[in-house]
């Protein structure tokens, strides 16, 4: 019996990313051995964050609250929005230290055949987002075609409305040299080029 | 193994390794590191192959993209290839509406194409519309001209210029209603909503000449209504995506109104 239960946490185990099934059964038996407690926390905190975490009714982040600190924060400025595809880029662009304005994060990428339309995007409430206070709308979107086709359905839906639309630059990496870069990368850095 | 089988299995794979014009239709996260990609290839119609190290931070090739054409080996025995060799040919940048236009064309063909069914006039009808999405020019002719070659390669092209159910040629100057997997028959202009399909657009579509734009709008409604039905229950997103994107379109055009008023 005992073998089975351990069996069932190993394949549990397995849906973190990376985690293949000999480095599911060396994490099950570190725990047994050594960490018992640990392990306990840790079964405790993922079923209080699975149960407590939703997404923020305003920017879609994850958050416990109904509106997250960032949407609430008053040192954020209003005025500028900056929509990101997943929490990660959120996190990334936070690192920079260059951004003051608040977020949209979209949780993904417009993919018809992935049965990801502009619902699953949160295209309704970002549309509620640009109304009053928001002047700016930075579109922090990838390159890939998925992430064009999102951009431009934000850029076309927002910009009617008076709101300055920009997307950041895609183009050559700091230090890259242009031998080695990929020639899609390449592309998007000539077709968005500006005068110096 | 025998010596004769041996080469024999050499061979095979030697062809099965040699580059050929593909495209990518779809990728999507396999493993790690890997991504399974949707080809349409020229020689094989749609294959589907594991692209080992495309994702991650120590990526060996740059990342498979979508409507740029690429030179691809593959090899393996099931269905799910692997690829030994790629490379991007030339990119193609589609920007904007052409680009939700050109993942409309990826969903139908992965949707609607089986796989290993050689399909090469579907495939020169393929990149005759990335070129047009690209130059952002007669988009919709290549958009309605790669609908009726993909209904035609599937097996369900459509007879423009004869009537149901007589046989008789299409006459120019009548009008018609379509039903799918039937055909044309003849109705009543004044009586049918919107007068029915003209004769002379089907003729012009039946010789695969999409010149006139109204042409190119009655191509669009009966392919819709083709496509609709070998689609089944389950409609495209890439249809839901459109609507509402005219939809939201046209909201904020209206708001844009308000605030001028
Ligand atoms: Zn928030």
């Amino acid at each position: 019996m005992a073998k089975l239960i351990i069996d069932e946490l190993i394949d549990a185990l397995r849906c973190l990313p990376g985690v293949g099934p000999k480095s599911a059964q060396r994490m099950v038996m570190h725990l047994l051995e050594r960490d018992r407690n640990g392990a306990r926390q840790l079964a405790d905190k993922l079923v209080t964050t699975m149960d407590k975490i939703r997404h923020c009714a305003q920017c879609r982040n994850f958050t416990d609250l109904e509106i997250c600190q960032m949407c609430s924060s008053p040192a954020r400025d209003g005025q500028s929005l900056c929509v990101v595809e997943n929490p990660a880029d959120l996190i990334a662009i936070e690192q920079t230290g260059q951004f003051r304005g608040k977020y949209f994060v979209l949780m993904g990428t417009l993919s018809p055949i992935d049965g990801i339309g502009p619902d699953e995007i949160g295209i309704d409430i970002l549309a509620a987002r640009c109304v009053d206070e928001v002047k700016e709308v930075i579109l922090a979107i990838g390159s890939s075609v998925e992430g064009e086709a999102t951009a431009h359905y934000i850029a076309e839906m927002i910009k009617p409305r008076g709101i300055e639309v920009s997307r950041i630059a895609q183009g050559i990496p700091m230090g890259g040299e242009l031998e080695y870069i990929d020639a899609g990368t390449l592309s998007h850095a000539l077709t968005g080029r500006k005068v110096i | 193994m025998s010596g004769r089988s041996k080469v024999w299995v050499m061979m095979i794979s030697n062809h099965r390794a040699e580059l050929s014009p593909a495209y990518i239709l779809h990728s999507r996260k396999y493993r790690d590191t890997s991504q399974i990609v949707e080809l349409l290839t020229l020689k094989e119609g749609r294959v589907a192959a594991v692209m080992r190290g495309a994702r991650g931070k120590k990526k060996k090739h740059q990342t498979a993209q979508p409507f740029c054409p690429i030179l691809v080996a593959y090899f393996g025995r099931s269905d799910l290839k692997t690829i030994a060799n790629w490379e991007v040919s030339y990119i193609n940048l589609l920007q904007g509406e052409n680009a939700l236009i050109g993942l409309y064309a990826n969903e139908l063909l992965v949707r609607l194409l089986g796989p290993f069914e050689v399909v090469e006039r579907l495939f020169v009808a393929y990149q005759y519309l990335l070129n047009a999405l690209v130059k952002d020019d007669e988009t919709s002719q290549a958009l309605r001209y790669f609908e009726l070659i993909l209904l035609e390669d599937l097996g369900y092209g459509i007879t423009f210029d004869v009537e149901v159910p007589t046989g008789e040629p299409v006459r120019p100057d009548a009008c018609y209603r379509y039903v799918a997997a039937e055909g044309f028959y003849p109705v009543d202009s004044q009586r049918y909503p919107n007068g029915g399909f003209r004769g002379d657009h089907l003729v012009d579509i039946a010789n695969k000449d999409l010149s006139r734009e109204e042409v190119v709008l009655t191509a669009k409604q009966v392919t819709r209504v083709a496509l609709a039905s070998l689609l089944g229950d389950k409609p495209l997103k890439s249809r839901e995506v459109f609507k509402k994107y005219r939809l939201d379109m046209s909201k904020s055009l209206l708001s844009d109104e308000k605030d001028k008023s």
